[in-house]
């Protein structure tokens, strides 16, 4: 390997998703040179689409990529070698390794944080404060809801003060929501338009919501916001994007500085790069194991590390799903997946002690798996084909999504003795639930029980504790250099010029589908990363 | 190539008797008045060369309840079933055993002779979880997808719903009932 580093740049971003996409579309439109760098391939929405129809197995991941060169986790799958020991509890973490990241599929739902989640162990002694409050945030919030078009009701909810309108109007209901909403009223819930980067109207080049019903696995006409748009226009202002490109190890320098970052290309052969700044932004399991792997004798613990919270306090969104199958039709699997919101248990005193919860209605139908139990059954045609519409008619699902406060012993370790297809140490992971996050799915699952009665449901089954795949923490921000990773800014307290950047950051995550405050903190971010340059 | 007549009543009977009493209930009941009867192909009049494939076109016809099956996936899903060593003496067997049904108006309300054998009935389940699912699954290899949305799954709640990727119900469209009712 030369010791020179084989490429140069202002600011070298790792990690081409939300976050990333976004950070280098800022700074690249303030005139600053950008590399983005990306370990998985770049692909085509047409090309996941035919992928998904094309794939025997069916789940949210199989018609993307998962190449020797970037493996990823496979879609909940107790056969998947990615990971090495994952336990006491079940984990099964998820995410693509393409270029534009997990958002091309995801749900959408993009509802911000709440003023108190920002200041958790103050006002309900869990969990951790953040080093910002909402009002800090609120001004970033509005500018990623414009870039990537959120629609919402301006007057549907109070909990999140907004300084601006939203974008784009609320979504229609779908048939099914319309259907279930007077019964989830009945057990006590109120809903109102749920925020979502889904376009309502034509928005920003792309096309008006078109009722695929499926968000995830991909959205087919995209009109829901994927970070792709923000990879091509971050392009478009002279951002050079690498994929294929994947980061390896980090170099500092005699002055605690990141001088470069190692890569190796699918054929093997290695390039680096020098940078004023760096930016990590690789979701926050590849970003902490970047850092663990870059461990080196000036950092034995790894880099930006010296607190020993890298791979520690990963938290996720809990949540538990129940089926119905109702008397009447309710026509699911039509339209976009969710379009309403309960928030009644997002906020309330009772979070010094249990978890809050956010529910909705899942307008999305796994066919596969239920034809394949309706085969089980015994049932031949015409009567299968009967009673399979019947049943899929009538059938609805609905979940509730609970806060999960981080604790220090969750989070990942690697184990050196292993390695990934890639030749990367493999990822263990610590995990349990704790009796905050449980208790929270015990008070949420009386209220499943009571729609279903409301309902008057035939059959009812409420799966286990199982996660959202919305992965947080890790490399966390805090104001304490002994207890965080980062500053408020995103900047790593051991290294001025390296920067962190997505869910990894964060210290808590409430009850916020994670994408929209990744974006916010990332505009932030790269707002922070400028003035750096400029000083 | 010649067409045979299959009563539905009779098909629904000769394809349950090897299910549960209580699902050959079900079926005999919903189908004790329906004396529809459906075409499907004659395999005995068949070239000598032809005669396998069309049998078990014929066969697919009687498991799936369909005489209007997708060609093209039905020539994918008989390669892949012609890879299995075992294909062509459960396909011949199989159909035999259903013969009895074929050119009947109606059927007989019990016959111990019309159930299938065991390995008669495992490789008819097979064939019909094959069309249903558009998947093909074996321990033999990886599953492989033989169809999309030809998937028989998708014919049976087509009016109603979309197919995934496929189909969609334009803007707002979502809102109300679907448009076949």
């Amino acid at each position: 390997m030369s010791n020179q580093p084989t490429h140069h740049t202002q600011v070298a971003i790792i990690g081409s998703g939300v976050a990333g996409a976004l950070c280098a579309y800022r700074l690249a439109a303030k005139g600053i040179n950008v590399i983005l760098l990306e370990a998985g391939p770049t692909v085509e929405r047409s090309d996941i689409v035919e992928n998904f129809r094309a794939t025997a197995k069916q789940n949210l991941t199989s018609g993307y990529p998962n190449p020797d060169y970037a493996p990823r986790p496979e879609w909940v799958s107790q056969e998947d070698e990615f990971f090495g020991s994952v336990g006491p509890d079940n984990m099964q973490p998820e995410y693509l390794r393409v270029v534009g990241g997990t958002t091309w599929h995801w749900g959408g739902i993009t509802p911000r944080l709440l003023p108190s989640d920002f200041e958790m162990k103050t006002k309900f002694g869990v969990g951790h404060n953040w080093p910002i409050d909402y009002a800090t945030l609120e001004p970033y919030y509005a500018q990623a809801e414009r870039e990537m078009g959120v629609c919402g009701d301006d007057d549907a909810s109070t909990l999140s003060p907004r300084s601006t309108p939203y974008p784009l109007p609320p979504l229609a209901p779908a048939y099914s929501e319309t259907v279930m909403l007077p019964f989830a009223e009945q057990a006590g819930l109120t809903f109102s338009p749920a925020p979502s980067a889904r376009n309502s109207r034509g928005y920003d080049g792309r096309s008006e919501c078109q009722g695929f019903s499926t968000c995830s696995p991909i959205c087919p006409s995209a009109a829901q916001y994927a970070a792709i748009v923000h990879v091509r226009k971050a392009q478009e202002h002279g951002a050079q994007l690498f994929d294929q490109a994947l980061v390896d190890r980090l170099e500092i320098d005699d002055k605690s500085k990141v001088s470069v970052a190692h890569f190796r290309r699918p054929d093997g052969t290695r390039e680096s790069i020098s940078a004023d700044v760096f930016v990590l932004g690789a979701n926050c399991i590849e970003s902490a194991r970047i850092l663990l792997m870059s461990a080196g004798e000036a950092t034995p613990a790894g880099i930006a590390n010296s607190s020993a919270q890298v791979g520690r306090n990963l938290f996720d969104h809990p949540g538990i799903d129940s089926t119905l199958v109702l008397k009447q039709p309710v026509f699911a699997g039509r339209g976009p997946e969710t379009t309403r919101l309960a928030e009644n248990f997002r906020e309330g005193g009772f979070r010094s002690e249990h978890a809050s919860w956010s529910f909705y209605f899942h307008n999305h139908l796994d066919f596969q798996i239920a034809a394949a139990e309706e085969i089980a059954t015994g049932l031949k045609p015409p009567e299968l084909d009967a009673h399979f519409k019947w049943k899929m008619e009538r059938t609805i699902s609905m979940s509730a999504l609970i806060e999960q406060p981080p604790v220090e012993a969750n989070g990942i370790r690697l184990d050196w003795s292993a390695r990934d297809r890639a030749g990367q140490p493999k990822i263990d992971i610590q995990w349990q639930w704790g009796e905050y996050e449980l208790a929270g799915a015990a008070h949420a699952k009386i209220y499943l029980e009571k729609i279903a009665k409301a309902a008057g449901a035939i059959e009812q089954t409420v799966t286990p504790l199982y996660g959202h795949h919305h992965l947080m923490g890790m490399i966390r921000m805090g104001e304490n250099p002994k207890t965080s990773v980062t500053d408020a800014e995103g900047r790593t307290h051991d290294h001025s010029n390296l920067f962190a950047i997505g869910g990894a950051v964060f210290p808590t995550g409430g009850t916020a589908n994670p994408t929209l405050t990744i974006a916010a903190l990332s505009l932030r971010c790269a707002d922070s990363i400028e003035r750096q340059l400029k000083e | 190539m010649g067409k045979l007549k299959i009563s539905r009543r009779a098909a629904a009977l000769g394809l349950l008797t090897g299910a549960t009493g209580l699902l050959s209930y079900r079926a005999w009941h919903v189908f004790e008045n329906d004396s529809s009867v459906f075409i499907i192909t004659d395999p005995d009049k068949a070239e000598p060369e032809g005669r396998l494939f069309n049998t078990f076109k014929a066969l697919s016809q009687i498991v799936t309840f369909r005489s209007d099956l997708h060609e093209p996936t039905l020539e994918t899903i008989y390669q892949v079933f012609h890879d299995e060593p075992w294909m062509a003496e459960h396909t011949l067997t199989s159909y035999e055993q259903l013969k009895p049904f074929i050119n009947q108006e109606t059927a007989p309300t019990s016959n111990p002779k019309l159930a299938l054998g065991e390995g008669q009935k495992w490789f008819t389940e097979h064939l019909l979880t094959t069309w249903y699912l558009g998947i093909y699954y074996h321990d033999r290899t990886q599953p492989i997808r033989v169809a999309y949305e030809h998937a028989l799954m998708f014919d049976a709640i087509k009016e109603t719903q979309p197919i995934p990727l496929i189909d969609a119900t334009g803007p707002r469209g979502w809102s109300s009932k679907p448009e076949a009712l």
